[in-house]
């Protein structure tokens, strides 16, 4: 159940480019860990997930170290129980040395328009959450919203922030 | 990028499986990885630690890494000159949370003390230098052979049996807490003495827990995983340890559950889908103010693995 919190705009200062604050219960984060830095496995997890219909969003590939890297991504939390039987095979496939799943976790993002251009933005987002204590764990932006997800144990406080802060 | 000179793929365990104190665990499909990227002249050692604990004084140093601490112990036993190495540890099996990350490292010393020196140790001798350093039987033994042990050490040598793999439709779900147990707290916390009542409690759950794994009765888990020696003590150390277990035990599919090793993670026995037993867990956990994290494992039958280059490619490296 996605819960949009609608937040008033002023006109003036960075707070006009920001039309929402919402935050997003419904995806759940796997992570391929140790996966071997060579052509083709990316190719072979998401085709994968592509033949059972499932849907991937926030895709993140770390820095690769020693021949290793981990992929991340979240799925929709109805989709998990399929995406396990995928992700388990594609790690057993591509020799990665384990997948981890998270449920608790929520995605909290400020939309507006033109963010890219106003990098004040990103950085009052992640100060106003770091204020609060909340880790972030993953984070994708584009021109029209910044999103981060948090644990779902931080997720009431994060938003609670953001909203304060982007009022 | 060119191939390490030995790789050794380790598997986390499960251990002090239900009523199995100290002496049944299991192999699961979550693997740490030990590269010796070059040797070193003797007595130089270095230590990459990428992933779990890259940030930790005592694995990133090489003198207190259990990787290299173990190679060390293995060559003194067995009287051979340690050669010095650089070593890369791709760490992903979660560090104190009880599923074997310390012991994936034992193996891999000692492993390495083996092929470096061209011993070829017996299985029977490796598992016991292992189990020497470890001080108990139950990680390192599963660890190394895979699959399901059952082991007894009396300080000197090692007896163990292992059972065939579980099936391909049982999952084992992991629930990691983000909080740690170190295992010298959790042997602290248990009592000196038992009730009577409760040892012939856990000798019957011992004994039906092999006898159902062995006959691949797995429905008869539920009864073989629970225990009265340590589970009771443990589950105090971690926020929801003792209210998380009965919350799935009745869950559609879960054959059994326990604490893993010393704590804090869980694990479930699940046959089908897993997802409805994973976040129960991890939802308690985050209603007692923890992160958590899951992993949905197989059993790993083949246990600890290695790669190595030919002889020729062995020569030192300043």
């Amino acid at each position: 159940m996605k819960e949009v919190v609608i937040v008033e705009t002023n006109a003036t200062g960075t707070k006009n480019v920001v039309d929402d604050v919402g935050i997003d219960r419904a995806a759940a984060r796997i992570v391929l860990l140790g996966v071997p830095d060579v052509p083709g496995v990316a190719a072979n997890v998401f085709s994968a997930l592509a033949e059972h219909r499932i849907g991937v969003e926030m895709i993140v590939q770390n820095n690769m170290r020693g021949g290793m890297t981990d992929i991340g991504f979240l799925v929709k939390k109805e989709r998990l129980d399929d995406a396990i039987v995928v992700c388990r095979k594609s790690a057993t496939d591509i020799e990665a040395q384990g997948v981890s799943f998270n449920t608790e976790v929520a995605r909290v993002s400020v939309c507006g328009k033109n963010l890219t251009e106003n990098p004040e933005i990103p950085a009052k987002m992640f100060s106003t959450l770091a204020s609060v204590g909340v880790n972030i764990e993953m984070i994708v932006s584009n021109t029209l919203d910044i999103t981060c997800v948090v644990s779902e144990t931080d997720a009431d406080r994060a938003i609670r922030a953001l909203q304060e802060a982007f009022s | 990028m060119n191939a390490p000179l030995v790789s050794i793929r380790v598997p986390a365990t499960s251990a002090n499986l239900g009523a199995g104190f100290d002496s049944l665990g299991m192999a699961l499909s979550l693997y740490n990885v030990f590269n010796v990227t070059k040797l070193q002249p003797n007595g130089l050692f270095s230590c990459d630690v990428i992933g779990e604990g890259f940030r930790e004084r005592d694995l990133t140093n090489a003198r207190s890494n259990m990787a290299v601490r173990s190679y060390l112990r293995a060559c003194e036993i067995w009287g051979v000159a340690p050669r010095g190495l650089a070593l890369e540890c791709h760490n992903v099996i979660p560090l104190c949370r009880g599923l074997g990350s310390s012991s994936t490292a034992v193996v891999a010393g000692v492993l390495l003390a083996n092929l470096l020196s061209g011993r070829h140790a017996p299985e029977s001798e490796l598992l016991r230098v292992m189990t020497m350093i470890e001080g108990h039987p139950d990680n390192v033994v599963p660890c190394y052979l895979g699959g399901m042990t059952v082991s007894c050490w009396n300080e000197v040598d090692l007896r163990y049996v292992k059972f065939p793999p579980l099936p391909e439709d049982l999952n084992v779900v992991a629930a990691v807490p983000d909080v740690r147990v170190r295992t010298r707290d959790a042997r602290k916390s248990l009592p000196h003495e038992v009730p009577f009542g409760d040892a012939v409690f856990n000798l019957g759950r011992a004994a039906l827990l092999c006898a159902a794994w062995a006959t691949g009765q797995w429905d008869l888990l539920s009864w073989g995983m629970e225990d009265r020696l340590h589970q009771p003590y443990r589950s105090r150390l971690f926020p929801g340890g003792e209210v998380i277990m009965d919350r799935v035990r009745t869950l559609p599919g879960c054959l059994g559950v326990a604490i893993s090793g010393s704590g804090p993670t869980i694990v479930a026995l699940v046959r089908g889908a897993p997802g409805l037993v994973a976040s129960t867990l991890c939802r308690t956990f985050s209603e007692y103010g923890v992160t958590s994290r899951f992993f949905v494992l197989q059993g790993c039958a083949g246990g600890c693995r290695f790669s190595m280059r030919s002889p020729g490619d062995f020569q030192e490296e300043n």
